[in-house]
């Protein structure tokens, strides 16, 4: 299927963002994850909707069993993780699907429409340029912590997080400013600062599956706000 | 067409300037070679001419460039980059979009070009430089010869007058930089100015009508290609300059360089506490005598990707020594870096694959213990605020921990004794290496592979690594070398594997078919 509108995803954004003012009950949270996860699918990434609804329905089950819970530190823990991180869930899946299904110059169009000033285009565009980067680097350093013998196994990284963390970052860090000083080059050489009006390659097309996902999440949103 | 005249520049919080009165002149179609050891403000001349300076790097500037009878003071860099195209030295992180026609198109969405337009020049491009086939692939999943051949498309989609290029060749395999060379000819047939910042000078040496030598920021030579060509290997080694001609190269600089002065601290080898053995007076020529041999012996090895039905890597037997240090070539997406991946347990290989090491079976986990994996971008692998802790983070020696005096002694073998309390974030790309190998070594690790250690370095800092190899050598650790530089594999390696298409065709002990 052809991904969705650059400006779907925009309103998806206002949506989960809304989400957050509002409490949900579980039925209607179960139906908005699920809706949010259809989209994934619906943009051909059938593999990540699987993945999704499988953390959906942990999420799901985890707030359903809350009575279960002990009344000590740790039951309070349990809840606050499910239903705390929980509440979050529509927000990470609307940032997955922009993140695996969206080009750069899609969203420079995108945010170019909206008519944003330049200040905000450019950093964003870079910042989401900067993502996919930072993951790669992220993969690097986990290999080599492992010829170091340190934090090799996931026990490991959960028994001295502040270690692991430190040993992250620091070439994290350190790669960071690099890489933000090349992407500026590379922006910069090739005339992001142009103040003629710009045009794009890319094309914004609104088809009916944009309008009926934009239906839809009003839908919810209005449900959602009126329960 | 482009002329420099008097500049200078210190960036800004430093005191000595990088660039002290650089004047050059290169006219319409002309190809010139820039040159010199790493550090000498190369690079800084490149962005004073795209007009990085003064806008992304700050400090002062004097003297005048001029570009096609225009002053480039006080042109803003957007203006500027209509005229001037920039290729930079990390394939990595020069595209800022993520699909290849996005790319393309981006400095042409800039100034403002209708889609018709962006579309024609797009067809125009790819079919100059044979990257159609490409148009619709995400960027992360090109090689990094086709990152560069997008690179330098990119860079000349508004038809500008000049092209910069920070050493393309530092990632390309010996038939891409051929390539590179042709397209090279072909821009500049067309009448394109263009200025290259290189180490590796044998692909320019037809294509470049000057060779321009900078040193501590000064021009020290202005040569033509027939001066340059007549240089005397002396002069070229002390001016720090690689081989002009690619089949000289190991003949030339072979033999001495790997058994040469700095290895000569050979003569207290069993300091350190694991795996020191007598070393051979000359460790790279000569193998070392048969002694208790570390050998890793590898059986019915198969890899394949998720993303490929194709095997990515098909090895029915291999067995790999200390005797000799390997040299792992092939063109780029031949599967060298997998097998390196494979043989220090980054990922796991199909089933039946087995690995022995002296005798014992290896999983993946043991795998990944007795090996160490120095990366192409070293920055990765330094977590430390001093060389110091650097090379004491992990380190395992069999008897114990590691001593002060064991340490000094790997600091030294590697020329690092001077560096011990530097952050390793601060020092060169070649003393980064070092770090790395330094720490290899500390953690007792039998088989170390090294990929592209060479990429970007100067003939210095590549003397230095290849000493570093012999040095690894003589411990009696098991040595791969990944690379693409004929120059360098030449004076370290005595044993060559070549892999296409995930298969060894060919292991001898020259690196010509």
């Amino acid at each position: 299927m052809r991904p969705l509108c650059i400006y779907t995803k925009f309103a998806l954004v206002v949506f989960s963002n809304a989400l957050l003012f509002v409490t949900l009950p579980d039925w209607l949270n179960i139906i908005i994850c699920c809706y949010l996860c259809a989209l994934l699918a619906l943009s051909g990434k059938v593999r990540s909707c699987l993945k999704w609804l499988l953390v959906c329905a942990v999420f799901a089950l985890g707030n359903a069993l809350a009575f279960l819970y002990p009344d000590n530190i740790a039951g309070h823990y349990l809840l606050f993780v499910f239903a705390g991180f929980g509440k979050l869930l529509p927000v990470v899946l609307v940032g997955a699907l922009i993140m695996t299904t969206t080009k750069t110059s899609e969203l420079m169009v995108g945010l170019r429409g909206l008519h944003l000033p330049r200040w905000i285009i450019i950093p964003t565009s870079v910042l989401f340029r900067f993502f996919p980067t930072i993951i790669h680097d992220y993969r690097q350093i986990r290999a080599a912590m492992r010829f170091r013998g340190i934090a090799v196994t996931a026990a490991d990284m959960l028994l001295h997080p502040l270690r692991t963390m430190e040993y992250i970052y620091i070439p994290l860090l350190n790669n960071a400013s690099t890489v933000a000083n090349d992407l500026t080059s590379a922006a910069l050489t090739r005339g992001i600062t142009n103040p003629k009006p710009k045009t794009s390659l890319y094309q914004v097309t609104f088809s009916w599956v944009d309008a009926v996902v934009l239906a839809l999440g009003c839908l919810l949103t209005g449900v959602a706000f009126h329960a | 067409m482009l002329d420099l005249d008097a500049i200078s520049f210190s960036y800004q919080g430093q005191p000595s300037p990088s660039l002290d009165r650089v004047s050059l002149h290169a006219g319409r179609g002309q190809l010139l070679v820039l040159s010199g050891r790493s550090g000498c403000g190369k690079t800084t001349v490149s962005r004073v001419v795209n007009g990085l300076i003064p806008e992304l790097f700050e400090g002062s500037l004097t003297g005048s460039c001029t570009l096609a009878d225009e002053t480039t003071a006080g042109m803003p860099i957007y203006r500027l980059s209509e005229e001037v195209g920039s290729v930079f030295q990390n394939p990595k992180t020069q595209f800022f979009t993520t699909d290849v026609r996005s790319e393309l198109a981006f400095p042409m969405e800039n100034v403002g070009k209708s889609r018709a337009e962006i579309q024609e020049r797009i067809g125009a491009v790819a079919s100059l430089f044979g990257v159609e086939q490409l148009l619709d692939r995400s960027m992360f999943s090109l090689s990094g010869g086709q990152k560069q051949m997008v690179a330098i498309a990119s860079s000349v989609m508004l038809d500008p007058k000049i092209l910069l290029l920070d050493e393309p060749s530092s990632n390309l395999d010996s038939k891409s930089i051929d390539s590179l060379a042709a397209l090279l000819g072909r821009l500049k047939a067309s009448g394109l100015t263009i200025l290259v910042i290189e180490h590796r000078l044998y692909y320019l040496r037809d294509l470049a009508d000057r060779f321009i030598i900078i040193d501590q920021g000064q021009v020290i030579r202005d040569l033509t290609a027939g001066q340059m060509a007549a240089m005397g290997r002396q002069e070229r080694e002390e001016l720090g300059l690689r081989a002009l001609n690619a089949d000289q190269v190991g003949k030339v600089s072979g033999a001495p360089s790997a058994g040469q002065s700095a290895i000569a601290g050979f003569s207290h080898p069993s300091t350190r506490s694991t795996g020191g053995r007598p070393q051979s007076e000359q460790p790279s020529t000569e193998p070392s005598p048969a002694g208790p041999g570390t050998r890793l012996h590898i059986s019915k090895l198969t890899f394949r990707y998720k993303s490929s039905p194709d095997l990515a890597l098909d090895i029915p037997d291999l067995t790999l020594t200390n005797q000799e240090v390997t040299g792992i070539i092939g063109r780029n997406g031949a599967g060298k870096s997998t097998l390196a991946k494979v043989l220090t347990g980054l990922v796991k290989p199909d089933r039946q694959s087995g690995f022995i090491l002296d005798d014992q079976t290896q999983d993946r986990k043991e795998l990944t213990r007795n090996s160490f994996l120095v990366f192409q971008d070293v920055n990765y692998q330094l977590f430390c605020e001093s060389v110091e802790k650097e090379l004491a983070l992990g380190a395992q020696v069999s008897e114990g921990p590691l001593t002060a005096p064991v340490l000094l002694h790997v600091a030294e073998q590697l020329n690092l004794q001077d560096l011990l309390a530097r952050n390793p974030n601060s020092l060169s790309g070649g003393e980064k290496q070092r770090v790395a190998v330094g720490c290899a070594v500390t953690s007792g690790k039998r088989l170390i592979v090294l990929d592209e250690p060479t990429s970007g370095l100067d003939l210095y800092h590549m003397n230095q690594v290849t000493q570093a190899i012999a040095y690894l050598h003589s411990l009696g650790d098991i040595v791969l070398i990944i690379s693409h530089d004929r120059e360098f594999l030449q004076q370290t390696c005595q044993r060559f594997l070549t892999l296409d298409r995930g298969r060894i065709v060919n292991d001898s002990s020259s690196q010509d078919r």
